[in-house]
């Protein structure tokens, strides 16, 4: 008879790593807990410190606050503490490195941004986390780029012969940054991504699974994407346009094993014709990035030449043709498709109607007017239009999708066809504001979700075993609804 | 139908969907085939067995984690300690069959259910003094005064927050 007394001290070891691995987090930090843990017996002390896998995985956050805690117009770099790291990188001995260092500066008033980013702490730490670039695994970089200037220096000389992944984004509005010479990354690397222009970057292209980048122009991302073999994943930033005197080769670019494609829509424009993806199963509207490269910023323009009521890119219409080519010409059937990126959605109805055979996925957002979204879903409303779709996700940041009556029509004639299985929606709510509509009185609009007849829908549809969620902010909109815990309008 | 028998020789009967949620009994199944003769598990009691088939039992049909699903987690920087409503009110037992079910999913290989109590012991340390765990759990403490205040000094970064 097992005795309840020290139960914890007698798990076995592996069982014991993932418990802490839960409590402290899945990478080193200044956590409190980290030194209870070590501090409450020997038993425990030695599985800490004698697993070098609960030191491997480190993370270091940087964010703007306020000076003087209260003012937003005033904001400094809060560097996060980072005194455990040379303990860290010891006792992590011999396992290899997942690095992963962020700064959170697009803060809309965070205008200083280079005279706040003076950071000489990160010099120190990149000058320590150098001495073990043997054992870098995955180094996640996401930077002003003032800062990635800064410690550029130290990926100039050290070779990465374990390194498999690399990420580094700029996490501001980009300005030109002169790269000084061409850089090879780790003979390993099978994911590379990049969310800015850096042609100096010199991967071994052949053996990336995972890639996203941005191209000069076509023939610049013909160069790179030809010698890839392995790619199952891309994301492309930006294509610019062909030079004016420029050659254009009409050769195909054939990625065999591709299944997921992402692509700005500059890219989609300039890319379409070129790309032959025959295994691609999921495509994903990318829009227009937000950090650009100030020398593409210049292209990009060029794609605003096209009339758009709304933000900078294709209008829907002109990508869903590009998409509807990519694809056809690859003789792809795609399964999954993201059109929350898309500029409006009257792009879609066509999209669907061309390449919606096998399509069991589709995944959008609300960026629109009311409008669009009826017209979109008035089209799912005809359950032969995209028959097989089983999964429709709604990712909301207002309210015009849960609030538009063809959602509704939607979702109940594909589940009285028999063949929708899964509803999710989110109405992503930032941390802390108030889930109010200040057009109706103040409503809470969890409560106007929850009383509304989609929650009553859906919610006899989770009874009969659909895969159903509605999510607002922190709260379940149809257990609210089921358990009558709104007041009825 | 699979008989288990389990260390206080008490047999048990379930589908065999149902048991296939544990790797070791799926293994054994593959190894030996078709056959009446009950499946020993001897590091399992009747008490411990049967909330591990209620869970088996609710849990029919899910997919099945992959083995190595939180190793090669894409993003480093999370790992989540939210457990479901239904496994929270499941695992809502005494600390002693708590351990005994980590014990029990751990030897037939659940993983799932492995998932739902280390979460839950992980909660429960989190936030936590060292003197709270052991208060807690009944943990002795074996460290000298020396030793603590060596600890302590090596892990100063840990308090400077």
């Amino acid at each position: 008879m097992a005795t309840p007394i020290s139960a914890p001290v007698k798990l076995p070891a592996e069982v014991l790593e993932n418990i802490f691995r839960l409590a402290i987090g899945n990478t080193v930090s200044a956590d409190p807990t980290r030194l209870a843990i070590s501090l409450v017996c020997k038993a425990w002390h030695r599985a800490l410190y004698g697993n070098p896998f609960l030191w491997s995985k480190i993370s270091l956050e940087f964010e703007c606050a306020p000076k003087d805690g209260r003012h937003w117009a005033d904001l400094a770099l809060k560097t996060p503490n980072w005194s455990f790291l040379r303990q860290a990188l010891n006792l992590s001995h011999p396992q290899l490195l997942d690095i992963d260092i962020r700064f959170f500066v697009d803060n809309p008033m965070f205008k200083r941004l280079d005279e706040c980013c003076q950071c000489p702490e990160i010099l120190d730490i990149f000058a320590i986390l150098r001495m073990h670039t043997v054992r870098w695994r995955s180094m996640v970089l996401q930077l002003p780029e003032v800062i990635i200037s800064d410690v550029w220096r130290f990926f100039t000389t050290p070779s990465f012969p374990a390194l498999e992944r690399f990420v580094l984004r700029t996490c501001d509005g980009a300005l030109y940054f002169g790269w000084p010479g061409e850089h090879t990354v780790g003979p390993q690397l099978r994911h590379l991504e990049i969310n800015f222009y850096a042609p100096v970057f010199v991967a071994p292209w052949a053996n990336l699974q995972i890639l996203c980048m941005g191209f000069e122009d076509p023939m610049d991302a013909r160069r790179v994407l030809v010698q890839t073999r392995n790619l199952t994943a891309l994301t492309i930033t930006h294509v610019g346009p062909t030079p004016k005197d420029g050659a254009i080769d009409p050769t195909f670019i054939t990625l065999g094993s591709l299944r997921e494609l992402c692509m700005e829509d500059c890219a989609l424009f300039q890319m379409h014709g070129l790309l032959r993806c025959p295994r691609l199963l999921s495509y994903k509207f990318f829009g227009q990035m937000e950090q650009n490269h100030h020398r593409h910023k210049v292209e990009i323009i060029c794609v605003t030449r096209y009339e758009n009521n709304f933000h900078h890119g294709l209008p829907s219409e002109q990508s869903a043709q590009c998409l509807i080519h990519l694809l056809q010409s690859s003789r792809a059937c795609i399964t999954a498709l993201d059109v929350s990126h898309m500029r409006g959605l009257s792009g879609l109805p066509a999209l669907l109607e061309h390449i919606g055979h096998d399509l069991k996925t589709l995944i959008v957002a609300d960026y629109w007017y009311p409008e669009d979204i009826n017209l979109a879903f008035s089209t799912l409303t005809d359950p032969t239009v995209v028959p097989q779709l089983s999964a429709l996700v709604l990712e909301t940041e207002d309210d015009n999708l849960s609030f538009s009556p063809y959602v509704e029509q939607a979702i109940t004639a594909r589940r009285q066809a028999g063949v929708l299985r899964r509803v999710y929606i989110e109405r992503r709510v930032e941390p802390g504001s108030d889930l109010v509509i200040e057009s109706a009185s103040s409503l809470k609009i969890q409560d106007v979700y929850a009383a509304s007849s989609l929650a009553t829908t859906l919610t006899g549809y989770r009874r009969e075993g659909l895969d159903v969620q509605w999510i607002a902010g922190p709260y379940d909109i149809l257990t609210l609804a089921r358990k009558g815990m709104v007041t009825r309008f | 139908m699979v008989v288990l028998l389990t260390s206080d020789s008490e047999q048990f009967t379930a589908d065999k969907e149902v048991v296939e949620r544990s790797v070791l009994i799926r293994n054994m199944l593959e190894d030996v085939g078709e056959s009446d003769q009950p499946i020993p598990l001897p590091n399992v009691s009747s008490s411990v067995l049967k909330k591990v088939l209620e869970y088996c039992e609710h849990h029919r049909g899910e997919p099945l984690p992959a083995a190595d699903a939180d190793s090669n987690q894409d993003d480093t920087r999370k790992r989540t300690t939210d457990i479901s409503e239904w496994d929270q009110k499941f695992i809502n037992v005494d600390q002693e069959m708590l351990f005994e079910i980590i014990l029990a999913a751990n030897y037939l290989d659940i993983k799932s259910l492995l998932d739902v109590g280390c979460k839950t012991v992980a909660n429960m340390i989190k936030g936590k003094t060292p003197e709270e765990i052991r208060k807690l759990f009944n943990i002795v403490n074996d460290f000298t005064p020396e030793e603590e205040a060596q600890i302590k000094k090596e892990n100063e970064w840990a308090e400077d927050r």
